[in-house]
């Protein structure tokens, strides 16, 4: 009975290289690290390329060759886009050969991968324009279904994609919100008409991108007959199984030889030995079911860490002054009309670079966790707030 | 199993009267013990003017009680722990006038084997009970290595610090180095302060590394009477400038030059700094000329000799702290620093940097980092703000508590 909607999530930041107090007023290049080290993009997109989306986007192209009915999403930021085209056209033209199936829905998002929708409205539609086009040029498409940033999910979201004409919204399942109710059912956000509401099953996700190689989980190994016994267990009781990752759970997150390829190449038959299951795009999700239940959600849940809240981008005071820094001079910025000073701008939204200053891995001395070409959060924000002085500088700020 | 212990510790130094990091390491290390029951006799090369309610200080040289308040503080420079054999020599020459000629051996060398005769004599007169002997670097060793053998208890060899960091690449002493390897052979374990003097203990000592258990010291809260000597620093801090200091022994190890020129690098941009540098070396008189010939003077201070209360005065009115170490075992000092809140900056070639995470991180020759990350936490508040407070929380956890339960499972592991 159910239908399984799989939506695979990838972007990639312009990383900003060791920026010194002594380049202020002389180098505006804030994205040009040196190849070699941690922070050249280049280096970087090439590496995930050839682990990840590569072999990934190859097993995907098998799947919807073999199985007439295989469907799934997925949504790419415009900066990786733009990186794509720049440094790997190779890898940028499998995802064009998965969208030209007709069976790959893209979603909508910000061009920047920010966080703008909750710091300017102006700026947020401007980027979710911006990748608008970038996927219109690229793929020849138009996103129907709205993904913000880390799913950064809040009510008065919903209400702007409906505004803006998407059919849906994705968001976490998050049982606090919740409560009795399952995630795998279709629901309407509160104050909207039409649009529909899908969350994550975070659980049967997670297993596979978090879990999938965990030797102290009790699921390990976990086999694709495991797995579809789990989905087939909730039969009579879901109507979508919204199973929502990063694009790198394949070949980054976990490793080649974890059998993760492997896995996601079996999944399909496995599931398909039940007749019921099925895949679906998140358009025809929303088009099947009729919302439950209305769910609301008044403060921002994302997708990420045990509190799914935006902690990991706005906990410390790095975090909070960087960001109210970066939309406090954004009327000059766009006054300048000066293309590349904008992008530049644009480019220092993105929320990986106020991720990189997260202490509260550190606090927990849980520094493994801490993804980040940087040595430590606070190099992050020293290479990020002498790139802004520099930014300001150019637009007559300071 | 996890039974207290009775430990005869041999030291060289201990608070108030020490020279550096190794008393302080010492006491703590000692009270943290006695705080989890354990029963710890400290053994002194002499009689120190000290008193300690938790543990039992043992001084096998009686003689040394002759000597009277001005004469002790010579004494402590004699004793130094990171004093070199040569320059000791030069130093009691200068002062034998004034020295007990009984009580002063003719060398550091026999300095340090006389603690072993004495300590072995005063303990075959006076018996005492141990379990297991746990000696604190090279000058204990030989004390160490003859008591093991009088008593037939086991010897834990703690490094705080080998002879290639005091020397801070100049060249080895044999006559240190063949005691510390010896030391390190006949122990039956050993504990260094940091993963870095474990490899050195390995590389350059030839120790299975099977053998060496790495931990870390704990934060002392050194409680200091009066922090208003330099309050003289408000008025320079109400002209605008904000205060970066170094504190330490100036000498080639502590890389107090890259300080300097980093510090010139950061007045290039911001000239509205004052530099201290606090604490004497044999590098003084070459530092202060090296900030002469680049025109930087006017935003230095130098201190000299400082005092725990200099200390805690100093903390009080800088903005940051900067530990720029060649090589550093340790480094307890950031550790201070950040008790007072006061952020730091770290050589990465430090022990401490294993373990702090919430420090500006740096290569002690990087003095363009250096330069870029003073100026950043000068410049940026919310970066201080962090720092400190996170520093702050992080090193609350950072206890000798923690260490004495490590070194209680040493002592289980050859007991």
């Amino acid at each position: 009975m159910p239908s399984i909607a799989l939506y695979l999530k990838t972007h990639q930041p312009y990383r900003i290289k060791d920026y010194r107090v002594f380049d202020i007023g002389k180098d505006h290049h804030y994205f040009n690290a040196p190849h070699g080290h941690r922070t050249n993009n280049e280096d970087v997109l090439k590496k995930i390329c050839e682990k990840s989306y590569l072999p990934t986007n190859a097993v995907l192209l098998e799947l919807l060759e073999r199985y007439p009915d295989f469907k799934l999403n997925i949504s790419l930021s415009g900066t990786l886009l733009e990186q794509l085209e720049e440094h790997s056209p190779e890898t940028l033209k499998t995802f064009q050969d998965l969208i030209k199936t007709g069976r790959v829905e893209i979603l909508g998002e910000t061009y920047y991968h920010s966080l703008s929708f909750y710091y300017s409205l102006t700026e947020f539609e401007a980027q979710v324009e911006m990748h608008k086009k970038i996927i219109k040029r690229l793929f020849n498409v138009t996103p129907k279904v709205f993904s913000n940033t880390e799913l950064a999910y809040r009510d008065d979201l919903a209400a702007w994609a409906e505004k803006a004409k998407y059919k849906g919204i994705i968001a976490e399942g998050w049982d606090p919100v919740l409560g009795w109710r399952s995630p795998n059912f279709v629901y309407a956000p509160p104050n909207t008409k039409k649009i529909k509401l899908l969350l994550k099953n975070y659980r049967l996700s997670d297993d596979i991108a978090f879990r999938f190689s965990n030797k102290g989980w009790s699921g390990w190994p976990l086999t694709t007959e495991k797995f579809a016994s789990w989905v087939n267990q909730t039969h009579g009781n879901a109507e979508t199984i919204n199973l929502f990752m990063d694009y790198e759970t394949f070949g980054e997150h976990q490793w080649a030889d974890t059998g993760i390829f492997d896995f996601l190449k079996h999944l399909p038959r496995e599931l398909y030995k039940h007749k019921d299951n099925s895949f679906l795009t998140v358009s025809e999700t929303c088009e099947r079911y009729e919302a439950r239940d209305v769910v609301s959600m008044p403060n921002i849940v994302t997708w990420a860490d045990t509190e799914r809240d935006l902690s990991a981008w706005t906990g410390n005071t790095m975090q909070q002054s960087s960001l109210h820094e970066l939309y406090r001079i954004e009327e000059k910025i766009r006054d300048t009309k000066d293309k590349k000073l904008i992008d530049d701008w644009r480019k220092l939204q993105t929320s990986d670079h106020v991720y990189y200053m997260c202490t509260k891995w550190f606090s927990d001395g849980d520094v493994h966790k801490y993804f980040s070409p940087y040595e430590s959060p606070y190099e992050a924000y020293i290479a990020f707030t002498n790139a802004l002085t520099d930014l300001k500088l150019r637009a007559g700020i300071l | 199993m996890s039974s207290p212990k009775r430990v005869l510790m041999i030291g060289w130094e201990y608070p108030p009267h020490h020279s550096g990091g190794l008393g302080v390491a010492c006491q703590g290390m000692a009270h943290a013990l006695a705080d989890r029951q354990h029963y710890v006799c400290f053994a002194l090369p002499k009689k120190m003017p000290i008193s300690d309610t938790k543990v039992t200080l043992l001084y096998p040289n009686k003689k040394s009680g002759k000597v009277g308040g001005k004469e002790i503080s010579i004494l402590r420079e004699l004793y130094n722990p990171y004093i070199e054999p040569s320059r000791y020599h030069s130093f009691r020459e200068q002062s034998k006038d004034i020295l007990d000629p009984m009580f002063v051996p003719g060398t550091l060398k026999e300095c340090v084997e006389l603690y072993g005769v004495e300590l072995s004599r005063e303990l075959l007169e006076n018996p005492i009970d141990v379990d297991i002997i746990h000696a604190h670097d090279w000058l204990c060793f030989p004390a160490a290595v003859a008591v093991k053998k009088l008593l037939q208890k086991p010897f834990i060899a703690h490094i705080h610090a080998t002879e290639f960091d005091r020397s801070g690449g100049q060249g080895a002493n044999p006559y240190v180095y063949q005691q510390e390897k010896l030391g390190m052979e006949e122990s039956a374990h050993i504990i260094t302060v940091s993963e870095l003097v474990k490899r050195t203990v390995i590389n350059k000592y030839g120790i299975p590394p099977e053998k060496i258990t790495v931990i870390h010291n704990g934060n002392t809260d050194l409680a200091s009477k009066n922090e208003s000597i330099f309050d003289n620093l408000i008025t320079f801090k109400e002209k605008g400038y904000s205060i970066v200091l170094y504190a330490g022994r100036i000498t080639l190890q502590k890389g107090v030059e890259y300080f300097v020129h980093a510090a010139k690098k950061a007045l290039e941009v911001n000239p509205k700094i004052i530099f201290i540098i606090a604490g004497t070396g044999d590098m003084e008189r070459y530092i202060i000329e090296l900030v002469n010939n680049l025109g930087i003077s006017s935003n230095f201070m130098f201190t000299g000799y400082y005092t725990l209360d200099d200390m805690a005065s100093l903390l009080k009115h800088a903005s940051l702290f900067v530990m720029p170490s060649v090589s550093e075992p340790f480094g307890i000092v950031p550790l201070e620093a950040i008790t007072k809140d006061v952020p730091v900056i770290i050589s990465k070639q430090s022990g401490v940097s294993e373990i702090l995470h919430h420090a500006l991180k740096v290569d002690f020759w990087d003095t363009d980092k250096i330069a870029n990350q003073i100026l950043a936490v000068i410049h940026h508040p919310p970066l201080h703000k962090v720092l400190r407070e996170e520093g702050r929380r992080q090193v609350q956890d950072i206890t000798w508590d923690k260490a004495a339960s490590k070194i209680h499972h040493v002592y289980n592991s050859v007991l």
